[in-house]
């Protein structure tokens, strides 16, 4: 049996509740194409190089820098130090619900589902996993119920100590989760400072990143607690959301094995995203990729 | 001091009229915020059109916080034993459609004037007092309101003093709507939108004094529409709409309508609110876009070339002589589809209100449909398409202010009626559903007819942007049609 754990940051640039999910700029939820930025393409990007990864500058005080990685390899329970520092990626995949229809209360699937391993240059494996294998081809509109089930996630964890751990947060309790929102503001503010005039989009953009990071609390909720001590805003709380439970068994066609995985078999992938960052619309993966050898 | 509202049928007209207001508020923003260009190729520098999507965030901010206006008016009127309505006129209406209030109620694209009319519609009392009907608010003195008022009174102690300063006032505006309007949904007795709200809340106040709370709040608190920690949602449920910018509250006594009453006129007017808070009002809000559409001169420019008031039919109830008529046979498909989604989405609101929805799981069901695909997968992206569309026949033909394009016209073929038996309702649903299905098939039968318009053609791909998108919502609504078919059992899990 191979092992992979892997984790790391990655990107998706999606539009956000209230926005239709097919929404290119982003105009009622809180992510947006600022000026400058290119259509929102609402696909994972695992590594830094993949064709639509867009990152920002953060300022003097940093952030996610995407890159998901192989973190340990074992082949029948032996280190494969050759394999740590892989590259992982979900190619093509969107983070799928359609507002609803096919998925409710956020309880998402990941379609197309196709998982790959690279070392330098070298693909190592590649595994797609249908939703209906003796239909490839089928749009995921049509899915039932048992097929959606089986690439669900299953649990949603608000403050997790686990995502907070892996992203680097002192904790996941809300004061801090509010503290690091309006630190990255503080960080835009700076830069913002220092971007010359002339450089208009840049400052554009900074300036609206800067007001949707300044939106910490339910400010509207006129009927919960006092102003400064209203319940916390999605774009704060999200950074130690965890959403865990996506176990699959893939299923379909391989591209590439050059491992020795042992083809008859489904291989099975495991993991939890989290730790959203909407500023950055980069969150964090976790996993393990178990692979059966021939 | 007498109050203005007696009985509990003068209460329930007010709310009515309320409810109606607040739709026809937000179906007016929903089209001026629609119209705003989105893209680079539609003319706009990065910068500027950076601006525009600003503005289009607080526009469509304030418009889901009208639906939250709107549903506090609606759980208001349930908790006293009203029946909640989404009937309202069509647009345009006379500018005196509601009396002195000036409420011009027209579809028209979000430029300069639309801001200015729509910051009117916000306007506190105090700024509009000596305008004559439709005449803008003072922009200077708008931003001194918004820059230096000090807004620290309490609800209650706000009410007070307005009541207290105003009384002789909504007295006399509360007497005239209820001794000379013969059918009050359709009067308007009240000068502004503050008074009305101020006299539906003394109403609330005289009336739970005089029979009694327990007498007052008959409405099975089931009927209701609320969300929040008390809500009957699973926490951080997309059923909970108290996440997105609203705040839906439960109306059961005195305390929770008053607060409600104080809760819509602090985010629109910002009468009362705390001085952070007052940024965030829709009259604040409006001033702003208005400051920075007059300061960057993009007044005309930020929004595509919409016809005013596009309709598909001439309706009974409309000022005939403001309607653009359709006349693109494919632009008319698309904008029946809209206003069937339209109604179909209001329908399934007032069955959300009915007692024909028994279970809580229903009710997720319903909002499942009725909010967010219905809103977000259909209305919404319609809207947007239609404000990209021809409105006419003739590719030359122009309105008579030069609009070519059309918009959704929100149209409504009489009232919103409730389906008389609640055991056929969920079938007749799906046939409306399936109504839907059938259009999409008949629209996008016979080839792609919007290829050759600007900025429609994309590499990679045969078909026209609208024709894309078009596709997809398509087949949201199959699916749609057969998750409602399956009753819901048809999807992934829902709950850990």
């Amino acid at each position: 049996m191979l092992i992979l754990d892997f984790e790391g940051y990655f990107q998706m640039r999606m539009a956000t509740d209230p926005d239709p999910t097919d929404e290119l700029r982003g105009v009622s939820g809180y992510t947006f194409a600022f000026c400058g930025e290119p259509d929102l393409d609402h696909l994972l990007h695992f590594q830094p190089d993949e064709p639509g990864v867009w990152e920002r500058d953060f300022g003097p005080g940093g952030g996610p820098k995407v890159g998901v990685v192989v973190t340990s390899a074992k082949r029948d329970g032996k280190d494969v130090p050759d394999l740590v520092g892989g590259r992982i990626a979900f190619v093509d995949g969107m983070v799928v619900e359609h507002n609803g229809l096919l998925v409710r209360n956020d309880y998402f699937i990941i379609n197309p589902f196709r998982v790959t391993l690279t070392t330098g240059k070298t693909l190592q494996l590649d595994r797609v996993d249908y939703l209906n294998p003796s239909n490839p081809d089928m749009p995921e509109n049509e899915a039932d119920s048992t097929m959606l089930q089986r690439r669900q996630a299953t649990t949603f964890q608000s403050n997790s100590e686990e995502v907070a751990q892996a992203t680097g947060l002192p904790n996941a309790a809300n004061v801090t989760l509010i503290q690091n929102r309006l630190n990255r503001k503080a960080s835009l503010e700076a830069l913002l400072a220092s971007t010359p005039k002339k450089n208009a989009v840049k400052r554009a953009e900074l300036e609206s990143r800067i007001y949707e990071l300044g939106i910490v609390e339910q400010w509207w909720n006129l009927s919960q607690g006092t102003s400064g001590n209203r319940p916390i805003d999605r774009r704060a709380a999200q950074l130690a959301l965890q959403l865990s439970g996506w176990n699959i068994d893939m299923n379909g066609a391989i591209a590439e094995n050059r491992l020795g995985a042992d083809e008859r078999y489904p291989w099975n992938i495991s993991f939890w995203m989290g730790g959203w960052d909407g500023d950055a619309m980069c969150g964090y993966v976790r996993g393990e990729w178990t692979i059966p050898l021939k | 001091m007498t109050p203005q509202i007696t009985t509990r049928a003068g209460l329930i007209d007010a709310l009515r009229t309320a409810s109606e207001l607040e739709h026809q508020l937000m179906a007016q923003y929903l089209f001026a915020v629609y119209s705003m260009k989105r893209y680079t190729w539609e003319g706009l520098e990065p910068v500027a059109l950076e601006r525009v999507r600003r503005w289009s965030s607080s526009i469509t901010l304030i418009a889901r916080q009208e639906m939250e206006h709107l549903g506090l008016a609606l759980n208001l009127l349930s908790a006293i034993g009203g029946t909640p309505s989404f009937t309202r006129p069509n647009m345009p209406q006379k500018v005196d459609y509601y009396g002195k209030a000036g409420i011009k109620l027209e579809l028209t694209r979000g430029n300069l004037d639309t801001i200015k009319r729509f910051q009117r519609f916000e306007s506190p009392d105090d700024l509009i007092a000596k305008l004559k009907p439709g005449e803008p608010v003072s922009q200077k003195d708008a931003r001194k309101w918004c820059g230096t008022q000090k807004h620290v009174k309490s609800g209650a102690q706000m009410f007070d003093s307005l009541l207290k300063g105003a009384g002789k006032k909504v007295r006399g505006a509360a007497s005239k709507s209820l001794l000379t309007t013969s059918a009050p949904v359709l009067g308007f007795g009240w000068d502004s939108v503050q008074e009305l709200y101020m006299a539906i809340r003394s109403g609330f106040d005289y009336l739970a004094a005089t029979m009694g709370e327990k007498e007052l709040f008959v409405g099975k608190a089931s009927l209701q529409i609320f969300g929040g920690p008390n809500g009957p949602q699973e926490k951080g449920s997309m059923d909970d709409l108290n996440q997105y910018d609203v705040d839906l509250i439960k109306i059961s006594n005195l305390a929770s309508a008053r607060q409600a009453v104080t809760m819509i006129l602090e985010q629109g007017e910002g009468i009362s609110v705390n001085a952070d808070y007052l940024r965030w009002t829709h009259f604040c809000l409006f001033t702003g876009i208005r400051s920075d559409m007059e300061q960057f001169r993009l007044g005309e420019l930020a929004a595509r070339p919409v016809v005013r008031n596009p309709m598909t039919a001439l309706y009974p109830d409309v000022e005939r002589s403001e309607v653009t008529l359709l006349t693109n046979p494919h632009t008319i498909l698309v904008s029946k589809i809209f206003n069937e989604s339209y109604e179909l989405m209001l329908l399934l609101l007032l069955y959300l209100y009915s007692d024909n929805v028994k279970t809580q799981a229903d009710v997720n069901s319903l909002m499942d449909a009725a909010f967010f695909p219905l809103m977000t997968m259909f209305v919404r992206p319609l809207a947007e398409m239609l404000t990209e569309l021809p409105a006419f026949k003739n590719p030359r033909e122009k309105s008579p202010e030069g609009m070519t394009n059309a918009g959704p016209g929100f149209e409504l073929n009489g009232d919103v009626l409730l389906f008389p038996s609640g055991e056929s309702t969920w079938d007749l649903f799906q046939e409306r559903f399936d109504t839907i299905v059938g259009m999409y098939a008949e629209l996008l039968r016979d080839g792609d007819p919007w290829i050759d318009l600007p900025n429609q053609r994309e590499s990679g791909f045969e078909k026209s942007r609208i024709w894309r998108r078009l596709e997809y919502t398509q087949s949201n609504m199959q699916r749609l049609a057969i998750d409602w078919r399956a009753r819901w059992l048809n999807i992934g899990i829902t709950t850990q």
